[in-house]
């Protein structure tokens, strides 16, 4: 038994072995024909699978249509889609196979722990990040501080820009909402979604009050108990407003448990920071009265840029982009530029280039920060309310743009 | 698999099983110097043909193999379930993540880690003393998911941007921090933790274990303390998973609170299964098939949950007992071809 | 005081989906000692099944009712597939080979779910007339948890029924309390376990399609619930139906009174009820199987 068992072991290890290294090392490298390849790394399986269609749909959309717009003449540019499983193991391993296959460029993925594995792997290595999705407050150096990583940049805007940016305008436009009833996700980004945006209106001269706070663990999707609780709880409808720090499922399940108690219409604002748009456009039609702040509404922006971007997501995949797929578009779009501006795809010259790469995309003029490595990209607080016949089940009826500069000064 | 559970259903006929003691008559050290050198072989067999990014995997994969060791402990020596190792695992991992910038040692940091997710599994045990079968399952998963929720709740731990930059450190003036390097501190780690295990399991304590995973009433009757068996048992595999999980962390240089989401409780289980419970390497085996496997097949497919199923399906159906049973199956052929 | 009838009043709304979702849990768990993952699967695709069936819509109660009970169908007939394919070859074994079968079994569901649907999530409206909020005094229940728990009640009634009073429960309970005896009895106990699996899947996909208007119908679905479930039919009891309704409400209870008045540990409330229920009655609540009591 035993020495069979053995034999058995050293068979199956030799066969992984021969998977791992011979049967493993058809690497073709990167550079190998003069051309550039990138390497994307998003969640493509999972609960999360719909983002990573997203992000690598967007992704290659802007680097076809930044080569169209003449950047990177001639050079062969190849993306290569990696599965990071929303799980940062998995994430800095596909990031290792990458790079050790010689392909020192690259992008993507959704989540801060993600992106805060393999942001030190890429500096070690000598690479280059551009992080899609993530934007966690300390991957950038945020607010005029050093970026922490070297070789690291951010498309998106910062998690706390998106906050404020949400404040602003909700300060502005309902001055008389003043008794908040919160319901979030229990872990930091949730906590500091709602922090931020109180300080804001607080800074803007608002009164915030705290009616309600509920944060439910990551993954719950019963929310009866605190649907309940927060409408015996609500006060006066002209001052009350639902606070969401939600996204995805979570947002979905609270909203159609709400449903039934009347919720939304027992308030004067909703309102929620975070990606929205897929919920909204999943409840067809029944979406309710909703402001959302977030990196990009197809709506938002009336220019040749926007249009080509939005017209050509349409073309090749069928649906309006979302804010993931914008993301993911100025991630290519961005790498792009500065393989032009490098005239290689030498990972060290694109990183030089990285830092003080600009560009028009479809929000407009796009500047990298070189010492936060921060692209100073806007953010988006739209209005929309659900119609079965707009566009995708969403009307958007409002959009206001606010800009990078506005958003870094406040703090 | 419980007391409890078979006063309800008929016992199966139990597949034979040849008690600790007859089947290994070997001398201790004889046993031990063959494990020895076969992780002598394995750690300069595998950097010679696999390298970078794969070593890393393979490396990943000896830390699960660790850990599914240790788990082994409970399901297959001592026949108790558990849902929540995971929590030892990230309890050893947020052990090195907290100690990070006192401690410079590498192994002392694994060491501090087995010490914490002992202590922690002592407790647990010390607490849950009486409650067993499927409900004490239930309770380390319980007791997984509250150790997960308080990551979120504890500022020092930092919610899900975890502990970042932690460092692989020194030993022997060699730096750690290349990846070639570690796998030697991964797979030095990993003998020395297979080497006690050998031992205990030769051992009266091991015996014991055995005794009370065939049958508890009867271990008891022959004077065996059921009771600390259990405790011992769940120590021994809490350290362990501390041990592997702050390998983990060196080896991640980050401990996120992913590293205690149930799943991983769940996966490593799995490990056991499809390697085999009633084997010593079985857990092992596993361990490093389903971390590899499972990595190329999302690499490479589109619908990978669906491969991974399916292969783990045809393992159950062909050897129930885990990949290594299936050595007696050659074994069982070999002898009629003999005859 | 109405605040406390509220509180109590939402936690058994919160508890009566968790019962419906666990019943085919508990029945499986309590005649063939299969700890069965793949319920979470046969839950996901009972409410893509529904969401597909209606195409997100719901006229009325009569037709949703209809295309709920089409989605258990369905769900049967995998439940007798599995059974057939993989788990029939397993009885016998060890509860943990049937485990990682049952495991093995969620994740090739949950790709084919991919494969058949998509990435994107769907929704499902809830059924007109059922959307709003009934109110008695001061206390607000939504209308469709008063039809969940119609349902809840109606579904734990007819398994007591079915196994206390039936030719067919007492079969079950044979085979569950001993499957040799049964045997030696001229009882097919094959077959009888082939159709306690069907009938927990069906369970598992009529509860998926109930829960559909109230969630987002993705593929991250299989593990909600997922914990609960298994809490349920542990501390209710080995198979115990009874005692997995009993289990429901007091999580769903205990939750509520926790988000209502201590707000801050309330994310807590499942794990602290549970660990405190285990530690004070390791048999759980009911203590006896299906056999013996329901």
């Amino acid at each position: 038994m035993k020495r069979i068992g053995k034999s058995a072991v050293l068979l199956l290890s030799g066969s992984l072995i021969c998977t791992l290294s011979a049967c493993g090392g058809d690497d073709s490298g990167s550079a190998s024909d003069g051309g550039v390849k990138i390497g994307v790394i998003a969640p493509m399986s999972g609960a999360f699978a719909e983002i990573g269609d997203n992000i690598s749909n967007g992704f290659k959309l802007g680097v076809e249509q930044a080569q169209a717009d003449g950047l990177a003449k001639g050079v062969a540019i190849d993306v290569e889609v990696k599965d990071e499983q929303a799980d940062a193991t998995a994430a800095s391993q596909v990031a290792r196979d990458f790079m050790s296959d010689g392909t020192m460029l690259l992008a993507g993925m959704l989540t801060s722990t993600a992106c805060g594995a393999v942001a030190p792997l890429v500096d070690q290595a000598g690479g280059a990040l551009v992080t899609a999705v993530c934007a966690g407050n300390d991957l950038s150096g945020a607010y005029s501080g050093k970026a922490p990583y070297e070789r690291t940049f951010a498309v998106a805007p910062r998690d706390s820009m998106v906050s404020t940016a949400l404040g602003k305008v909700v300060a502005e436009k309902f001055p008389s909402v003043t008794d908040y009833n919160v319901f979030g996700y229990d872990y930091t980004w949730g906590h500091e979604t709602w922090e931020v945006f109180r300080d804001t209106m607080s800074d803007a001269g608002t009164t915030v009050n705290t009616n309600q706070e509920f944060f439910v663990p990551l993954g719950e999707a019963n929310f009866r108990n605190q649907v309940s609780a927060m409408s015996r709880g609500l006060g006066d409808k002209d001052s009350s407003a639902a606070f969401l720090a939600t996204y995805g499922a979570g947002t979905t399940a609270f909203l159609k448990q709400a449903d039934a108690f009347g919720l939304t219409d027992k308030v004067s604002l909703l309102a929620s920071a975070g990606g929205y748009e897929t919920v909204a456009r999943s409840l067809k039609g029944a979406a309710p009265d909703m402001w959302n702040a977030y990196d990009y509404v197809y709506a938002a922006y009336d220019s040749p840029e926007n249009d080509k971007f939005v017209k050509g997501y349409q073309d090749e995949y069928g649906d309006l982009p979302v804010a993931w797929s914008y993301d993911g578009y100025q991630a290519g779009y961005a790498y792009v530029a500065a393989i032009d501006a490098a005239g290689s795809g030498d990972p060290d010259d694109v990183v030089e280039a990285l830092s003080n790469i600009s560009f028009t995309g479809p929000a407009g003029e796009m500047k990298m920060d070189g010492t936060t490595h921060q692209l100073l990209a806007p953010v988006v607080v739209s209005h929309t309310v659900g119609d079965a016949d707009a566009p995708d089940g969403v009307k958007v009826l409002d959009t206001e743009v606010v800009p990078a500069a506005d958003l870094i000064e406040t703090h | 698999m419980t007391a409890q559970q078979n006063s309800t259903v008929v016992a199966p006929p139990e597949p034979t099983r040849s008690p600790v003691g007859i089947e290994r008559r070997r001398h201790p050290i004889v046993e031990l110097a063959k494990i020895l050198v076969t992780c002598l072989v394995i750690a300069f067999a595998v950097p010679t043909v696999v390298h970078d990014a794969n070593l890393f995997l393979v490396t990943t994969a000896v830390i699960y193999a660790v850990f599914a060791m240790g788990t082994n402990v409970l399901f297959g020596w001592t026949g108790i379930s558990s849902f929540g190792q995971a929590a030892f695992f990230g309890t050893g991992a947020y052990a090195v993540g907290l100690t990070k910038d006192h401690i410079e040692s590498p192994i002392l940091a694994v060491l501090v880690a087995g010490l914490a997710a002992g202590v922690m599994a002592l407790l647990f045990a010390a607490l849950a003393g009486r409650i067993t079968g499927v409900e004490f399952a239930m309770l380390t998963l319980i007791f997984g998911q509250i150790l997960w929720m308080l990551t979120f709740r504890m500022d020092a731990l930092h919610g899900e941007n975890g502990i970042p930059a932690i460092s692989r450190g020194e030993l022997f003036g060699q730096n750690l921090f290349l990846d070639d390097k570690f796998w030697w501190f991964a797979v030095i780690v990993a003998t020395v933790v297979v080497l006690g295990l050998a031992h205990i399991r030769r051992s009266s304590l091991g015996a014991s274990m055995n005794a009370v995973r065939d049958d508890p009433l009867r271990a008891a009757a022959l004077g065996i303390d059921v009771r600390l068996v259990r405790a011992l048992a769940f120590t021994i595999a809490g350290v362990v998973a501390g041990v592997a999980g702050g390998l983990m962390a060196q080896q991640q240089g980050l401990v996120t609170p992913e590293i205690l989401v149930w799943a991983l409780s769940g996966e490593v289980i799995v490990m056991c299964l499809i390697g085999g419970m009633r084997t010593f390497w079985g857990p092992a085996v596993g361990a490093v098939i389903l971390t590899v496997v499972e990595h190329y097949l999302f690499d490479k497919l589109a619908s990978p949950d669906f491969f991974v199923g399916l292969a783990l399906l045809v393992v159950v159906l062909l050897a129930p007992g885990g990949l290594l049973s299936l050595t007696t199956v050659f074994r069982r052929v070999r002898r009629r071809v003999a005859r | 005081m109405s605040e406390l009838i509220s509180a109590i009043i939402a936690g058994i709304a919160q508890g009566m989906p968790l019962f419906i979702v666990a019943s085919g849990l508990t029945l499986i768990f309590g005649v063939l000692r299969v700890l069965n993952f793949a319920h979470g699967a046969f839950f996901m695709l009972g409410a893509f099944l529904l969401a597909t069936m209606l195409s997100g819509g719901a006229d009325n109660l009569a037709v949703f009712l209809l295309a709920a009970l089409a989605a258990a169908a369905v769900l049967a007939v995998v439940g007798v597939a599995a059974d057939t394919a993989v788990f029939k070859r397993l009885y016998g074994q060890d509860h943990m080979i049937t485990l990682l079968a049952s495991y093995a079994l969620l994740l090739g569901l949950e790709g084919l779910t991919t494969m058949l649907w998509g990435n994107k999530p769907r929704s499902q409206a809830p059924v007109d007339g059922l959307g709003g909020s009934l109110s008695v005094g001061r206390v607000e229940v939504a209308s469709y948890d008063v039809f969940l728990l119609v349902v809840g009640l109606a579904i734990g009634a007819g398994l007591y029924l079915l196994l206390q009073r039936t030719r067919y429960g007492k079969v079950i309970r044979a085979v569950s309390t001993d499957e040799l005896m049964a045997r030696a009895l001229g009882i097919r106990a094959r077959r009888v376990q082939a159709g306690v699996f069907a009938l927990g899947a069906a369970l598992a996909g009529l509860s998926g399609a109930l829960m559909a208007p109230l969630l987002s119908v993705d593929v991250g679905l299989a593990p909600t619930y997922a914990i609960q479930s298994f809490a349920i039919v542990i501390i209710g009891g080995l198979g115990s139906v009874g005692g997995a309704l009993t289990a429901a409400l007091i999580l769903g209870i205990a939750d509520s009174l926790m988000v209502s008045y201590v707000p801050d540990v309330a994310g807590f409330s499942l794990y602290i009820a549970v660990a405190l229920i285990l530690l004070l009655r390791p048999q759980g609540l009911a203590g006896r199987p299906v056999g013996s009591a329901a």
